[in-house]
């Protein structure tokens, strides 16, 4: 069962910013941030969590989208570590400034590359 | 059941801050003038001895005219009218960068003016905080924070026949990708005296200079290690962060290239200023070299590890 009473639950979709330069390595992304002048490092799944976050899909369905594209079931502890872990990478991403959150029909933004 | 093994999220951020911009230099008479790799320093002091020592550790530096962009150092004597004591005052470029009043800390200090000038002001180069060492074309970067012992590897690998770019700086052309060497005279602090001359390195003074907190340091002119001691321009195929740890027994990790362009823009003097092309060029470097954490208490044994780093035994 996933708690839905986060930030990003109740609709709220999740999309990039605009305006942030990323660079792939294997699964990790590492992002320059031209408005903030800042560079983000994101490993695997932090940024597995970030491409997923295209203003289509709120935290129920990326944490449903995660289990899809790990191709196995989960248990119920395992569904829950796995919606926590997604939450707290969304408060991150969001309070680093690399996530807006727009409800369904607001999508925008997306990396550079 | 299935394990599902999921990474721990790691988001890390750095936000560099912009430099100023460069400042007209005024250069009169009665000066010497250097160019030191890619950095020209013109300097005039008032205390014959920091001038004579400055000028045996940059002799084969010097020149007839100031380079284009030399940063203006002066040594200043003055006396304190309120204790009356004598002061030293290094300035650059006519901006006063520091105030030392016991003489074995002037020199030290001059090369930390001139390390300031470089990493505010020079031109072209992205600047990393790193020492960086060359062998057969190929350079090696070791970039960290002051203690990490970049130096003292320097050093070692001077002894084992690698070529020098630098101790301080890995200067990056942001133009051609290449790093070029600034060939200062590396910095040994007291902790390493011992073991730089059990590598038979010939430190220039004998008595050692003062460097504020860090304390006493001695000079190490790559020259008089080997007169072609100095690296030609050339691309980075190694990134190791080293740690110095007391006793430690060597322990290695590799660094995924993502990783290795977070580490390099927070140890670098002067991201700000070329934004988006210095991220470009740190994924660029991160990505054609292999990269490393290496913590170990032993030189020699970090020297050889460096060493297959480099021959990609590691890989």
């Amino acid at each position: 069962v996933i708690d839905t009473t986060g930030p990003h639950a109740s609709g709220i979709r999740p999309s990039r910013r605009e305006g942030l330069h990323a660079r792939r390595f294997d699964d990790e992304i590492v992002l320059y941030d031209a408005a903030h002048h800042g560079v983000h490092y994101l490993n695997q799944t932090a940024a597995m969590i970030l491409e997923l976050c295209d203003g289509t899909r709120d935290e129920r369905d990326l944490v449903n989208e995660m289990q899809r594209r790990f191709g196995t079931s989960f248990t119920s502890d395992q569904s829950s570590a796995l919606a926590e872990q997604v939450r707290y990478t969304l408060e991150r991403l969001t309070a680093d400034g690399l996530i807006e959150s727009s409800r369904l029909g607001e999508s925008r933004g997306a990396c550079s590359r | 059941m299935t394990q599902i093994a999921l990474a721990p999220v790691e988001v890390l951020r750095d936000t560099p801050s912009a430099k100023a911009a460069s400042r007209p230099v005024q250069v009169p008479c009665g000066v010497r003038h250097y160019r030191i790799g890619p950095v020209g320093v013109s300097l005039q002091s008032d205390v014959g001895h920091v001038a004579e020592a400055f000028h045996r550790q940059y002799t084969t530096y010097e020149v007839d005219r100031p380079a284009l962009g030399s940063f203006r150092m002066d040594v200043v004597l003055k006396r304190s009218p309120r204790t009356l004591r004598r002061y030293h005052h290094i300035h650059g470029n006519g901006e006063e960068l520091f105030v030392v009043r016991k003489p074995l800390s002037v020199l030290p200090h001059l090369e930390w003016a001139i390390n300031l000038m470089i990493a505010r002001y020079l031109p072209g180069f992205l600047e990393l905080h790193a020492s960086a060492m060359s062998r057969d074309g190929k350079a090696a970067i070791f970039p960290g924070a002051p203690g990490r012992g970049k130096t003292t590897l320097a050093a070692g690998l001077l002894a084992r026949g690698w070529s020098y770019l630098s101790d301080e700086f890995a200067l990056i052309d942001v133009t051609t990708g290449l790093l070029h060497a600034y060939p200062k005279a590396l910095c040994i602090k007291k902790g390493s005296f011992a073991i730089v001359e059990s590598l038979g390195l010939a430190v220039n003074d004998r008595v050692a200079h003062v460097k504020g907190k860090k304390g006493p340091v001695r000079f190490l002119n790559p020259l008089a290690v080997r007169p072609d001691a100095v690296s030609a321009p050339c691309r980075a195929a190694l990134i190791v962060l080293p740690e110095y740890v007391p006793g430690a027994p060597a322990r290695i990790e590799p660094l995924s290239a993502a990783r290795a362009v977070f580490e390099l823009a927070q140890v670098s003097f002067n991201f700000g200023r070329f934004r988006r092309r210095g991220f470009d060029l740190l994924a660029d470097l991160a990505s054609e070299a292999r990269c490393y954490r290496l913590q170990s208490g032993d030189l020699e044994q970090t020297c050889r590890i460096v060493e297959q780093f480099m021959e990609g035994e590691y890989e």
